[in-house]
């Protein structure tokens, strides 16, 4: 029993190294390329968080959040979605493989293609996003004096928002199974980390609602955030990894149906 | 022997939107028009296990969409496909572990990588067992002499070693049945043989099944047992090649080259056809048997400097079918 369940986990876990060796690899060619990626990548979220305290000179606070807590927020959106880019950003090149027919690879397999896709390139450059992130969160973490005790939740959340990315760019992506043109709907996904790290009760109600339910980025910093603020009860932080792991499997669903509209027209 | 394809009355139709030639912004209120372009017409084919099948026909005769479907990245239309005894579309998964594929124009190699890379990668996806992996290997490289190619970027490689290292990617896994695309195009002469007698070994090694298309037909007739000529989207014919081969060496071609720049007809009661031309005497549709007396009688008339023979090769074969089709 347990070796039945054993052996495909083992193949998985050998297919995972196989990927993440090829991967290293490809980036050790382009060695350089990595380095000035990742300078490029300090520099500009510096300007960014620059901007905050430009803004925060101005105002003490955004809707009842100052800006130790805006930073709090930023540093955990970036941290979920830094391992987003890591190792899920191929989901958005989705429309670059069909339109140069590259997809049909990806069908020959006997695998998924979704893992393949995930697996076929991962963006080593924001490792230097993932440390940005994790220095502005403890920086924020020291100030705001929170419990240390709460530490062994990030990693928790930090993995869920990973996976609420991962979900909202599968989602997005699979448009492109039905319009097979040039618009990346998926390039979307960049516009809503943008949205994700302020608090959510500055936008329209509509975005609230879109924002919870549809692409619920909102669990990604909002809600953890204010939970550990005491904004709201903080057993709400449970829901963080149900919906991202929910939202993601069915992400995996639409896709799928994306995938077999593919096969009946042949596009 | 088993079917290891088997296809009955099977259809495809794709829709293709109509170009409408109204002014861009009325264009795009006004209803889409549709065509229906039928790719694949109530084909019926029955492959055994362990055949070599070359599939014949002019762009657009519907081989890539049957590759397409057999290998389950198309659901049919209409009409039944069996591969390996399960429906190739619900059953990709499954049936993709005991298949190999090669589409000329689409690698399956990291450029950036050596090919032993991308082939550590495949052992993964397939989950290859060491000695299967180390046999093959060591089999592939030595019908390649390739033992240090394989260690290089993929990049750095020509055209023929390329390929080549795609038919070892496709082969990797033993796979019980392969699809060959165009595996030659742009290929020098050597590469062409080379691949050629790969694809022989793994016939009789592995017991493969190899459907095969090229517009290179010299080749087919060298590897495949069958043609298969599809034409508009229905099979044409399919045949035994050297059945095929037997039947039409049944008449030659005699080509006489004589002193004198022309010659008086000569008399002859029999059906072939003549040509003559600035010192030269054709005969068309000449029967074996009759060629030694066809030659007697034009060396007894005048003087002749050469004679050839010649009969058809499977490309002129396929030709004269395929001809007026178009």
């Amino acid at each position: 029993m347990i070796k039945k369940l054993w052996k495909p986990f083992k193949r998985k876990l050998k297919l995972y190294r196989q990927y993440f060796k090829m991967n290293l690899d490809e980036l050790e060619v382009y060695d350089k390329d990595f380095i000035f990626g990742v300078v490029s990548m300090f520099i500009s979220y510096a300007a960014g968080i620059l901007s905050l305290f430009f803004i925060f000179d101005f105002v003490h606070e955004i809707n009842g959040w100052t800006l130790k807590q805006i930073l709090f927020m930023y540093g955990l959106n970036l941290i979920g979605y830094s391992l987003w880019s890591c190792f899920f950003i191929n989901t958005i090149s989705l429309p670059y493989y069909i339109r140069r027919g590259e997809f049909d690879r990806f069908l020959l397999r006997p695998i998924e293609p979704i893992f393949q896709i995930m697996m076929d390139g991962f963006d080593e450059d924001s490792w230097g996003e993932l440390i940005i992130g994790l220095a502005v969160f403890t920086y924020a973490w020291i100030q705001l004096e929170i419990s240390v005790w709460y530490v062994f939740l990030i990693p928790i959340i930090a993995l869920s928002s990973c996976f609420i990315y991962a979900g909202t760019s599968i989602v997005l992506s699979t448009v492109s199974f039905f319009t097979v043109s040039q618009a990346d709907v998926a390039n979307f996904t960049f516009e809503i980390r943008e949205l994700a790290q302020y608090p959510i009760t500055i936008y329209p109600k509509i975005f609230q609602i879109i924002f919870t339910f549809i692409f619920p980025v909102a669990f990604v910093a909002f809600f953890p955030s204010a939970a550990l603020f005491d904004k709201i009860p903080i057993w709400l932080i449970a829901l963080v990894p149900i919906v991202a792991f929910g939202y993601y499997k069915l992400s995996k669903l639409i896709w799928n149906i994306g995938v077999k509209h593919y096969c009946g027209t042949g596009t | 022997m088993n079917k290891i394809i088997n296809i009955e009355n099977l259809s495809k139709t794709y829709k293709v939107r109509e170009r409408n030639d109204a002014f861009l912004l009325k264009r795009f209120f006004q209803k889409k028009k549709y065509r229906e372009v039928r790719a694949l017409k109530d084909v019926t084919v029955n492959i055994e296990s362990g055949e070599f099948v070359g599939l014949i026909g002019n762009n657009g005769a519907g081989k890539s969409t049957l590759i397409k479907l057999m290998t389950g990245i198309l659901y049919r239309t209409q009409g039944k496909i069996e591969i390996m005894g399960r429906d190739p579309f619900k059953h990709r998964k499954k049936n993709n572990q005991e298949i190999g594929v090669v589409f000329g124009q689409r690698t399956q190699l990291n450029w950036d990588l050596s090919t032993m890379d991308s082939l550590h990668l495949l052992k993964a996806i397939y989950d290859i067992d060491d000695t299967v992996f180390k046999s093959n290997i060591e089999l592939f490289t030595d019908i390649f002499g390739m033992q240090k190619t394989i260690k290089q970027p993929v990049r750095t490689l020509s055209l023929g070693q390329k390929m080549q290292c795609e038919l070892m990617a496709a082969f990797l896994h033993n796979p019980k049945l392969v699809f060959l695309d165009e595996p030659t195009v742009g290929l020098d002469m050597f590469s062409k043989e080379a691949i050629a007698k790969f694809l022989i070994e793994m016939k009789e090694k592995q017991k493969t099944t190899l459907i095969l298309t090229t517009h290179d037909l010299e080749e087919i007739s060298k590897v495949c047992d069958r043609a298969i000529v599809l034409h508009d989207g229905n099979i044409l014919f399919e045949e035994n090649i050297q059945t095929l081969l037997s039947i039409h060496n049944q008449q030659k071609r005699v080509v006489f080259t004589t002193e004198n720049e022309s010659v008086d007809p000569i008399e002859l009661n029999k059906d072939f056809t003549v040509t003559y031309q600035p010192f030269k005497i054709i005969y068309n549709k000449v029967k074996k048997a009759e060629v030694h007396e066809l030659i007697a009688e034009v060396t007894n008339h005048c003087y002749v400097k050469d004679v050839s023979i010649e009969g058809s090769n499977f490309t002129d074969i396929i030709k004269e079918y395929l001809r007026g089709k178009r």
